[in-house]
């Protein structure tokens, strides 16, 4: 994955088809500065977002999606060259450790748990961005 | 012996029996010759002087015997039998004279019947009163210088021969009729008893058979109540998992919002608005806190929670938790400081829960620690270092973590306290720091389900030590962690 010179000016994506949850975090991450950051609802539109970006670094995932559930996306993503080697992290309410375990197995990069800490997740963007893994 | 009293009734009976079927058989024998005798005597008119008589006595003596026999008791019957064999002979007597009376030699045949129909030694009785019967009639008839002659003194020692052999024999014939009936009755006895025991055995078959019965029942009941807990249970962990899952979500629009309006991020607030933000955002903080530590604790308390233990570097999971510790001494004077003993050993943990607890303890030292240094130290204990080097048991084999602080401390009568589920040190304190009361009490389940042991050393106003241990990973450990998936130890040992 490459590191961002200004964490600004990286490209994020959110997927999360919780209207407040993506509310929350994209006030918090616009009024953080970030400059580049999309939001989903699902996987299903996904890729002509990706082809459209000129790079991704960080996409934030929920797990608990409609349809299409978060490990079958990660799947996608990880196929996919624009996303392969970036960083992906699960965002998920289900904290069950098997769930963090099972994260850890299919390839998510970090493990964010919901509700999201408003305070912390700049820091964990700019952590994440700079190649840092979060599991707790 | 049959005139002996004998405690088998049984046997008396027996041999009694026997005595009367004989004595029927020689009354039927009497009766028969005299017929015969009678008819003899009416075809042939020259020897009928003698036999007319004679059967006529055997006659009557058959009929008379038969009443009684039929009638009384058995030893008339055969008195008068007896009586009746004498007086025929006697009956002789008005034929020949003594010494020339063949009949007096059918004595001994009296002799022989009295000691088997009566009893033995009665013969001797009825030999003597023969002899003394006959030598009487003898006398009448005139000829008592006979008596004293050969054929009468052969009649009586042969009376009393008979009496001895009979005698004898009926003993002997006797004893064998007892040990026949003895070995009968003990054949008998030993049926019975087998009979009882095959009864004995079957019941207890029975018995068993009900017993498997009840058991397998019982097992099946057993089977049903364990299948119906498990599934109970398992019906509640989904239920907490999925409570978990539903209260998290809407604490993520009350936690974020507030967050979002309490920064002013969209406008300024008045003071009071503020504060009702604040309280807002502290309380939805406060709930997620007690939500977890109350997921664990359910987990824990059933038993639930399963370790993935691997070989780990400790300095790994370090990483994990201290990257959170760090952003929470923000606003702080705190220093964080880091002792590693050089070379630690791999440790055999579940890692994730490891950083649970060591994040659990490093946010409580800054939680209590206003200024002042956090230091967070790892080290082997001497007994590994002793195995290490090849000698010595490395049963005892740990590595000590610490997390020592320089804050308030903990008074000595709250330190046990600390560790019970839903307890702090103080009241007060809990107000002014929060926390839910549950973090110590799981870090110190964690820790011994992993075989290692939490303890806390503190002196109040100076600080707080928290210790625990973790089991070093033994050679057999790792080379089955590198056989499992090698790429995952590599990955760590990466880190």
């Amino acid at each position: 994955m490459t590191v961002v010179e200004r964490a600004e000016d990286a490209y994020i994506i959110l997927i999360e088809d919780d209207p407040n949850s993506y509310l929350v975090v994209e006030e918090l991450v616009k009024h953080a500065g970030f400059k580049h950051f999309y939001h989903r609802s699902n996987g299903t539109k996904l890729v002509p977002l990706l082809e459209a970006l000129p790079q991704v670094d960080l996409i934030l995932l929920d797990i608990g999606l409609p349809g299409e559930d978060g490990f079958a996306v990660l799947k996608r993503l990880r196929a996919h060259p624009q996303s392969a080697r970036a960083h992906i992290a699960a965002v998920t309410a289900n904290i069950m450790h098997h769930t963090r375990l099972r994260a850890k197995d299919a390839g998510f990069d970090s493990f964010i748990s919901k509700p999201i800490r408003p305070d912390k997740i700049c820091d964990q963007i700019r952590g994440m961005l700079n190649g840092h893994a979060f599991w707790w | 012996m049959s005139n002996e009293p004998t405690n088998e009734p049984r046997l008396e009976e027996y041999t009694q029996s026997l005595r009367e079927d004989s004595f029927v058989a020689l009354l039927r024998s009497l009766g028969i010759a005299g017929m015969i005798l009678l008819c003899g005597s009416l075809i042939s008119n020259s020897r009928g002087a003698l036999a007319l008589p004679v059967s006529g006595v055997f006659l009557a003596t058959y009929w008379l015997s038969n009443f009684i026999r039929v009638h009384g008791p058995y030893r008339w019957a055969v008195v008068v039998f007896l009586a009746g064999a004498l007086a025929s002979i006697i009956t002789t007597f008005f034929f020949y004279r003594l010494p020339e009376n063949p009949f007096i030699f059918f004595t001994p045949l009296v002799v022989v019947i009295a000691g088997i129909l009566l009893r033995p030694r009665v013969g001797f009785v009825v030999a003597t009163g023969t002899s003394l019967l006959l030598a009487g009639a003898a006398v009448v008839g005139g000829d008592q210088a006979q008596v004293l002659q050969l054929p009468f003194l052969a009649s009586v020692m042969l009376g009393y021969l008979s009496a001895t052999v009979a005698m004898l024999s009926s003993q002997s014939f006797f004893a064998a009729v007892e040990w026949a009936i003895d070995s009968y009755h003990k054949v008998e006895r030993r049926e019975t008893q087998l009979f009882e025991s095959e009864k004995q055995l079957q019941r207890a078959l029975h018995e068993k058979e009900y017993l498997n019965s009840q058991l397998s029942t019982s097992n099946k009941e057993l089977e049903r109540a364990r299948a119906l807990a498990e599934y109970a249970n398992r019906m509640k962990s989904q239920f907490v998992a999925n409570m978990s899952h539903e209260l998290r979500t809407p604490l993520n629009a009350i936690i974020g919002f507030s967050y979002i309006l309490k920064q002013e991020l969209k406008g300024p607030l008045c003071a009071d608005q503020q504060d009702y933000m604040s309280r807002i955002y502290d309380s939805g903080n406060y709930l997620l806190k007690l939500l977890n530590d109350v997921l664990d604790d359910a987990k824990l308390e059933a038993g639930r929670i399963d370790l993935q233990c691997e070989p780990t570097p400790l300095e790994s999971v370090v990483l994990d938790a201290q990257v959170t510790a760090s952003s929470l001494t923000l606003g702080k004077s705190i220093e964080l400081r880091q002792e590693f003993a050089v070379d630690l050993p791999l440790v055999y943990i579940d890692r994730m829960r490891v950083a649970q607890v060591l994040l659990n303890l490093l946010s409580n030292a800054v939680k209590f620690t206003e200024r002042g240094v956090i230091t967070l130290r790892a080290y082997p204990t001497a007994a590994a270092l002793r195995a290490a080097n090849g000698d010595g048991w490395a049963g005892e084999a740990y590595v000590v973590v610490e997390v020592e602080d320089t804050g308030i401390g903990i008074a000595k009568e709250h330190q046990t306290l600390i560790f019970e589920e839903f307890r702090q040190a103080d009241e007060s304190l809990s107000r002014r720091y929060g926390g839910t009361g549950l973090g110590l009490p799981i870090s110190k389940r964690l820790v011994e389900l992993h075989g290692g042991e939490l303890h806390v050393s503190s002196m109040i106003g100076h600080g707080s030590t928290f210790q625990f241990t973790l089991p070093i990973a033994t050679e057999a450990q790792i080379l089955a962690a590198n056989d499992r998936h090698g790429e995952l130890v590599a990955y760590d040992e990466e880190l």
